[in-house]
């Protein structure tokens, strides 16, 4: 497992998010989709959110939930945190990943469709962020 | 012999000779149909000749041919393939594309339709209850659309037409089968109009005999489903192909700009596929009993007020990413005009492209009014070659000729002559092989590989390793060797359409056929079947004189992209080589 437990996985990807939140091209690109869209992670179990519908805090153009919650998701994608970090490390295929079943997304193709354009500046900003946090121990080797 | 019609309609144009051909059970099993049958039928029709026919003699059989699903009603089997000995390539050429055609060819009684010979005057074939070759000088100068509506009658007819371009013989011209439906590649419109065959009307009431209805009612119920729960499927039916243009720039498999960039958000952003969903879409269409309807309406650019056959992906890269230009209504227009012109719209884009960098590099002059910057000059040098008009008449000659005939072969865009689709091997080096060793030239569509790469689909007996991935050629060439031999029966033979069938693997495959044929296939017997048709294929090209010596890629795909999802990735091709022919022989 790369992340010992959820609060490293809430550090890592959840701090991705909030970052991609704060983006000037990713987050207004987020915001315009007026979708949520929830994240569920295995091994170790963790969850994180994406609404875009409600107000964000000031510098973000939407909000990043940790944890469980009540709001009913557009999109529900599930995978263990392994494949989430290596997704978001740009090694993962992403769509034979969703063929092979390492990752299941629930929604309306729109929707996640939706999420593409979001894809490439995240995986610039992901080893960057590590860095910042003080877990580049978990970039591979080249980065 | 249930799958099947077992005759063959056989037309002499120049004899005015019609009869029929059978074939025995064996020959379909060991064939099973598509251009896997095509290419045996060809080399048993010209024998001797076969190594030095110039593929405009009239002896140069055109060959149409379905499989043994193509319309039965099972989703996505809707597709025919259209062979002869390529004017473009001057190899084994060969063509697909679904629509109605190859279920009205069967519902008319044959498998498949040979023609060989040239007529004196233009004529349209006509196959219904008789057979007959009617006169139609009226006809020719009309473009593909104009053609159709003179020939469908109240809609009866299912057509098969070229336009212009194959009048003209420009080497690239494809057959445009009643509005949309493009048998694009390797010059098959070419070789329709040396033999002065303007168009084919096809209509009859046979229906595709089936086994085991019982299997195949519940095959076709299961089949529906599993399209239905499968996201490329969900993602082919909302977006068509053009789907795949912002998955594909990721992973830097998008051509930019002459193939010269990696990426290029702007312009993906522009031609992608909430783009077309909001700019030009007007709805959407299928082939015969397909449930995916991954075609796309737009609004006609000559008439708005009515529909036309919209751009897919290849030709929204070719056209809009490839010549760096972000216009989607201008290449919603340049697709109506290939269309109706009778151009195949992967090598006339890709023309265009070489005598841009050309003209950027100063070595052709009068391609100066080409350039990435005045994009809207691509509809008037679509007509020009069409008409094969001032400098269109050197490019209707296609791209290798071009580099050839300027000394420019460093910016050469094809293998074997055929120019590559747009589908980057840096991103995908299986792909980039799979190029490299293809029978027709560089062809996306008669192996799995793409599918593979892409990750779209999964087969149980070719292996992907759980760190599977794109830009690594290690491991690619068993991969590419596989998905070629199953590719041969699954694609080119069977009748099942590349995207329609991306949800199934040979399982279902072998369920189809033993539903429909009654006989039951093995994995091992298709696979050979696979490797006999390609085998057959490449027999062909070395009669005349294309052997592994031509197995190459063009040189841009050695350069290294600075940017992009395939940043600093290029393909091993001496390794993939290597690796691949050690498999093969
Ligand atoms: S998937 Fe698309 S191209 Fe293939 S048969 Fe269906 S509608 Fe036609």
């Amino acid at each position: 497992m790369v992340f010992n437990d959820a609060s490293e996985l809430y550090k890592c990807i959840g701090g991705l998010f909030v970052k991609g939140a704060q983006h000037e091209a990713m987050g207004p690109k987020v915001k315009a989709s007026n979708i949520i869209i929830r994240f569920n992670y295995t091994q170790p179990e963790a969850s994180l959110t994406i609404d875009t519908q409600s107000t964000p805090p000031e510098g973000q153009y939407f909000n990043v939930i940790h944890g469980d919650n009540d709001l009913k998701a557009d999109v529900v994608m599930s995978m263990t945190s392994d494949i989430a970090h290596q997704f978001w490390l740009g090694k993962v295929n992403l769509t034979l990943a969703l063929s092979r079943g390492q990752m299941v997304a629930q929604g309306p193709i729109q929707s996640i469709m939706r999420l593409l354009p979001v894809i490439k500046p995240a995986y610039e900003l992901y080893p960057q962020h590590l860095q910042e946090i003080g877990f580049d121990h978990l970039l591979p080797e080249e980065n | 012999m249930s799958g099947y019609l077992g005759k063959i309609l056989y037309v002499d144009l120049s004899k005015e000779f019609i009869s029929t051909y059978t074939l025995k059970p064996e020959t379909y099993r060991e064939w099973l149909g598509g251009s896997g049958l095509s290419a045996y039928l060809m080399d048993n029709l010209l024998k001797d000749k076969l190594g030095f026919l110039d593929p405009f003699d009239p002896e140069n059989p055109l060959i149409f041919m379905t499989g043994p699903l193509t319309g039965t009603y099972l989703t996505g089997s809707s597709r025919v393939s259209v062979s002869a000995l390529s004017p473009l390539t001057g190899i084994w050429g060969e063509s697909h594309a679904g629509g109605f055609l190859g279920k009205e060819i069967k519902a008319a009684g044959y498998d498949g339709i040979i023609v060989t010979g040239r007529a004196k005057q233009p004529v349209v074939l006509y196959i219904e209850e008789e057979i007959c070759l009617k006169e139609t000088p009226e006809l020719w100068g009309l473009d593909t659309y104009e053609t159709y509506d003179r020939i469908r009658g109240n809609g009866s007819y299912q057509v098969a037409a070229i336009g212009p371009a194959g009048e003209n013989q420009v080497l690239y011209a494809s057959i445009i089968h009643n509005k949309g439906h493009a048998f694009g590649r390797t010059g098959m419109g070419a070789v329709m109009g040396s033999k002065n065959l303007k168009a084919i009307a096809v209509k009859g009431e046979q229906k595709t005999p089936v086994k085991d209805e019982i299997a195949f009612s519940k095959l076709r119920r299961d089949l529906l489903e599993k399209s239905k729960n499968s996201l490329a499927i969900q993602m082919l039916t909302s977006f068509g192909t053009n789907g795949t243009l912002e998955i594909g720039h990721l992973s830097g498999d998008v051509p930019i700009k002459g193939w010269q960039e990696g990426e290029w958000d702007e312009g993906v952003e522009s031609l992608g596929a909430f783009s077309y969903n909001e700019k030009i879409l007007k709805g959407n269409r299928s082939c015969f009993a397909c449930s995916v309807a991954c075609k796309r309406d737009v609004a006609d650019p000559i008439n708005p007020n009515k529909k036309a056959p919209g751009p897919e992906y290849e030709t929204v890269a070719g056209f809009g990413t490839l010549l760096f230009n972000r216009d989607l209504e201008l290449v919603a227009s340049a697709n109506d005009l290939c269309n109706r012109l009778g151009l195949d719209t992967i090598s006339a884009s890709s023309t265009i492209a070489t005598a841009i960098r050309m003209s950027e590099d100063g070595l052709w002059d009068e391609s100066n009014e080409l350039s990435w910057d005045n994009p809207h000059v691509i509809l008037t040098i679509l007509e020009k070659i069409a008409a094969r008009e001032d400098i269109g008449d050197i490019l209707a000659d296609g791209t290798s000729r071009l580099v050839a005939r300027f000394n420019a072969r460093h910016l050469d865009l094809t293998v074997k002559n055929l120019e590559v689709p747009y589908h980057d091997p840096r991103a995908y080096h299986g792909l980039g092989l799979a190029y490299a060793t293809g029978n027709r030239g560089a062809c996306h569509v008669s192996c799995l590989t793409l599918n593979i790469e892409l990750g779209a689909s999964i087969y149980q007996s070719i292996d992907i390793p759980d760190d599977f991935q794109g830009q690594t050629s290690v491991g690619k060439a068993k991969l590419v060797k596989e998905a070629q031999d199953l590719g041969s029966v699954f694609l080119a033979a069977s009748g099942f359409c590349q995207l329609g069938s991306i949800p199934f693997d040979e399982s279902d495959l072998q369920s189809a056929l033993a539903a429909v044929t009654g006989k039951e296939y093995s994995l091992e017997e298709l696979r050979s079947i696979g490797e006999r048709i390609w085998q057959k294929k490449r027999e062909i090209n070395e009669t005349r004189k294309v052997d592994k010596s031509a197995d190459k890629l063009p040189d841009i795909f050695f350069r290294a992209q600075e940017n992009g999802g395939a940043k600093g990735s290029t393909p091993d091709i001496d390794l993939l080589l290597k690796e691949y022919w050690q498999l093969r022989e």
